[in-house]
């Protein structure tokens, strides 16, 4: 396993080199002038230029790369075209944010999802089945600035219950936490049941029931830790997307994330924050792969790394 | 009984997550604040007061909703409307623009030009200090003009003071700055953001890279925190000259989403919302708690006629343009009468305005011409950003359908904002609605870089409008100090730009705030700056 985890740290230096060179070069391809779109349209030509002279900008493009790789190995990420603070400070005061608002979102999903998958499963074919998966697959299609409104109007405007605004409290965890969870609940849901069928069938669950293993010890000792693999995948592929694609919640609920940093400095061609956040979450999946991996070996010691 | 038994447990887990994320909330606050910044901490969110907390003989804490952060508080580098708003809060200028653009003495208290109109004498005020506490005297002044205008400031805002040649210090109430020509619009320029004055302690201890986290001016806010992306928190200025304003302090919220804006305030959860969108509005004013201010501001809203390209090159053609669209019916119908239809290229709080008159809607007229023309079947494209101005694609189609019933097909071209700008620079369009906003509030901003033949693209004249008397008219009155002088040569300018209908000219776009009926005193000024001065809150 050592030399597993070796190799996987090595491959990350390799994943973050792509995406630092892939950012670098596509967010380039993208029309649009950095200098201009910080000077404003009503700027001058010469304000422009002195913009553009002071961001480096002026410098041919392998210049620009070199350079910005040369910082990078020294773990200088490049300061921000518009606020002029270091891009590390901005990506680090917003990552956080970002890793617990996916972290409870995923504990939603977990709590929800596996309880109603095992559910469904144990009911295969009857009302309970066919009511949790229905109501399953509602939740994988409602998007989720639709849901997060209706949970707003209900819980915030209607019911005076929840906020809708602001970090202070874990009570604002709620709210973006559902919108987020409940998408990916249902995923689980489906999936576990699945997984859960497959396992319920295997001849070694009859032999445990055979053996007078209590039901629930069937269930969830059994059947449960076998069908895990498939559910940890599925968790850690939806972490994953979590931890980028969460801007429009994030917009919804004023919630200081990396995702909606990411696109307002795209909207602004403030390409070093763009790059920096791509490079943090770049780095957070490849991390996130790397626990899941272990996650098998732990679960199912067949599997060596 | 059984389900019960189901559920529990999935009730019991959200207790779980509630507690969980309390406790993963407490340390967030450690890697932000192992940065450098001193101003910035996200542990401090937790000591925000509940503003209804407080007795009523108490300040009380204002919160402010807004819908973007602030980029940066030096106000020599910052170039976006949304952090000038706040920027003219920290920082003063010698002078200043009053709700009804009236130029009053701010820093300073009196002024004088020599006889050649180069030399301004600014007798400043002797009782002033900076946030630092430091004084405010010549020497500051001297030290901010040179900071925006040194080469390594790189302020893009510098070609507003570039006229200035040098500063010099009388004594420490008095100054006198050189300007290189006789500069007719030049106190209009001093009222412009960046002519804020910094603390020279400040500017001295900061930097150009950190003056921008920490600001120090003289004005009513004084930044105390500032959580990138979540918050900006600001204490009174108690030695501020006119009176600090009446409340506790001034927090702004920052709330990207303009619907989660109205709900807050709808609820009391905040006591101003900026930047609503004008349907917001419309539902808002019907609130007994809230009041809704609606402003005029300074900018134009037209679309650039590509006046070197094709049919476009002929003024008749272009004529008929603006006689086949009904603004009045756009701007009741489209805009919500959010608007004032124009009636000359420069908004009516611009200094030099005239009231020229916009065309009349006369769609059989402009039939008339453009089959004089010899263009009955014109067809155009139009390209337009989404979501950067007031309905913008709204306002694009109601004008596709009401030339189209001139005959004139309008094939419309959505683009993200920063696209657009790159791609009008090679002036291959026909046609580009756009705002323009002179942030001097002066004819000069207003006229000058978007109507003088040296400013076609990659400048801002991008209907690459060229008319020789225009030229010679707007340099003449840049350098004419006498008002009434100048003033006329910019009413025969725009009288001129009308009738050769440089553009398709549309509306003077207004501005609103939305405060809870507590709140009162924010001054709105058409710049789209809003003072904080004289707020209060019941």
């Amino acid at each position: 396993m050592a030399v597993y985890i070796a190799k996987k740290i090595g491959l990350t230096f390799v994943v973050l080199f792509c995406a630092a060179t892939c950012s670098f070069f596509l967010l380039r391809l993208i029309p649009g002038d950095p200098a201009e779109a910080l000077a404003g349209p009503q700027a001058t030509q010469s304000d422009v230029a002195a913009v553009r002279a002071s961001l480096n900008l002026d410098k041919p493009i392998p210049l620009q790369y070199t350079a910005y790789m040369g910082n990078l190995l020294k773990g200088d990420l490049g300061y921000s075209y518009r606020s002029r603070r270091p891009v590390l400070d901005e990506v680090l005061a917003r990552w956080p944010n970002t890793l617990r608002l996916s972290l409870t979102s995923m504990l939603v999903a977990v709590v929800i999802g596996v309880p109603v998958g095992i559910f469904a499963a144990r009911r295969r074919g009857k009302l309970g089945d066919t009511l949790s998966m229905g109501i399953s697959f509602l939740g994988i299609s409602m998007p989720s600035f639709w849901l997060g409104m209706l949970l707003i109007l209900l819980f915030s405007v209607r019911f005076k219950l929840l906020p809708f605004y602001g970090m202070d409290s874990p009570l604002n965890y709620i709210l973006p936490s559902l919108t987020l969870g409940l998408g990916i609940a249902a995923n689980i849901a489906r999936l576990t049941r699945v997984s859960m069928l497959e396992v319920l069938d295997q001849d070694y669950i009859r032999t445990a029931r055979g053996k007078g293993v209590s039901e629930a010890g069937v269930v969830y000792v059994h059947a449960l830790r076998n069908a895990a693999v498939s559910i940890i995948t599925i968790i850690g592929l939806q972490l994953g997307a979590l931890l980028g694609g969460q801007v429009v919640t994030e917009t919804l609920f004023s919630w200081p994330g990396l995702g909606r940093m990411i696109v307002d400095a795209l909207t602004a061609r403030d390409y070093m924050v763009v790059q920096g956040g791509i490079l943090v979450l770049a780095l957070t999946f490849t991390i996130l792969n790397l626990l899941t991996d272990i996650c098998y070996a732990v679960l199912d010691p067949r599997i060596r790394l | 009984m059984n389900r019960i038994k189901k559920i529990l447990p999935l009730m019991l887990a959200m207790a779980l997550i509630i507690t969980l994320a309390g406790c993963n909330g407490g340390d967030s606050g450690s890697p932000s604040s192992d940065a450098s910044q001193s101003a910035v901490s996200a542990d401090s969110s937790q000591a925000q007061s509940s503003p209804t907390d407080a007795p009523s003989d108490e300040l009380k804490d204002l919160i402010v909703a807004t819908g973007t952060d602030a980029s940066t508080l030096d106000p020599h580098l910052c170039t976006d409307s949304a952090t000038e708003v706040i920027n003219k809060n920290i920082y003063q200028n010698l002078v200043r623009y009053t709700a009804e653009m009236e130029i009053v003495p701010e820093l300073a208290t009196e002024w004088t030009t020599s006889e050649d109109g180069k030399t301004w004498r600014f007798t400043l005020r002797d009782d002033l200090k900076f946030h630092d506490g430091t004084d405010f005297n010549a020497e500051a002044v001297k030290i901010n003009f040179e900071r925006i205008l040194a080469e390594e400031t790189a302020s893009p805002r510098r070609s507003v003071f570039a006229m200035i040649e040098s500063v010099t210090v009388v004594d420490p109430t008095h100054v006198d700055i050189l300007t290189s020509y006789p500069c007719g619009s030049f106190l209009q320029q001093l009222c412009h953001p960046a002519g804020g004055m910094i603390s020279p302690a400040a500017i001295e201890t900061h930097g150009i890279e950190n003056l921008g986290q920490n600001p120090c001016g003289t004005g009513p806010l004084m930044l105390k925190e500032w959580t990138p992306g979540e918050k900006l928190v600001f204490d009174i200025f108690q030695d501020y000259y006119a009176g600090a304003p009446k409340v506790k302090s001034v927090t702004m919220n920052i709330v990207p989403d303009s619907s989660t804006r109205a709900m807050l305030i709808e609820s009391g959860q905040c006591d101003v919302a900026l930047r609503l969108p004008v349907t917001e509005i419309e539902r808002l004013r019907g609130d007994a708690n809230l009041t809704v201010t609606e402003g005029s501001t300074v900018m134009t809203m037209y679309i650039a006629l590509n006046n070197t390209k094709g049919a476009l090159q002929d003024p008749n053609v272009r004529r008929a343009l603006n006689l086949a669209v009904d603004i009045d019916s756009i701007v009741k119908n489209v805009v919500s009468n959010f608007s004032e239809a124009a009636d000359s290229v420069i908004s009516k709080h611009t200094w030099g305005h005239a009231s020229i008159g916009a065309y009349p809607y006369d769609p059989e007229q402009a039939k008339q011409l453009l089959k004089d023309a010899g263009h009955e079947n014109l067809e155009i494209t139009l390209w337009t950003p989404v979501g950067r101005y007031l309905m913008d694609i709204q306002v694009a189609e109601a004008i596709q359908a009401q030339l189209a019933d001139v005959g004139v097909t309008l094939n419309i071209q959505q683009w993200e904002f920063q696209a657009l700008m790159e791609e009008v620079k090679k002036a291959e369009f026909d046609a580009v609605l756009l705002g323009w906003s002179p942030s001097t509030a002066d004819a000069d901003q207003g006229l000058y870089p978007v109507f003088h033949s040296t400013q076609h693209p990659p400048q801002s004249n991008r209907a690459l409008y060229s008319n020789a008397d225009v030229d010679t008219l707007l340099e003449q009155a840049r350098e004419e100090v006498d008002a009434t002088k100048r003033a006329d040569l910019y009413k025969q300018a725009q009288q001129i730009i009308m009738d050769d209908a440089a553009w398709l000219l549309l509306y003077y776009p207004n501005q609103a705030l939305v405060t809870t009926k507590d709140v009162s005193g924010i001054e709105l000024i058409p710049t789209e700056h809003m003072l904080f001065a004289n707020v209060e809150k019941k």
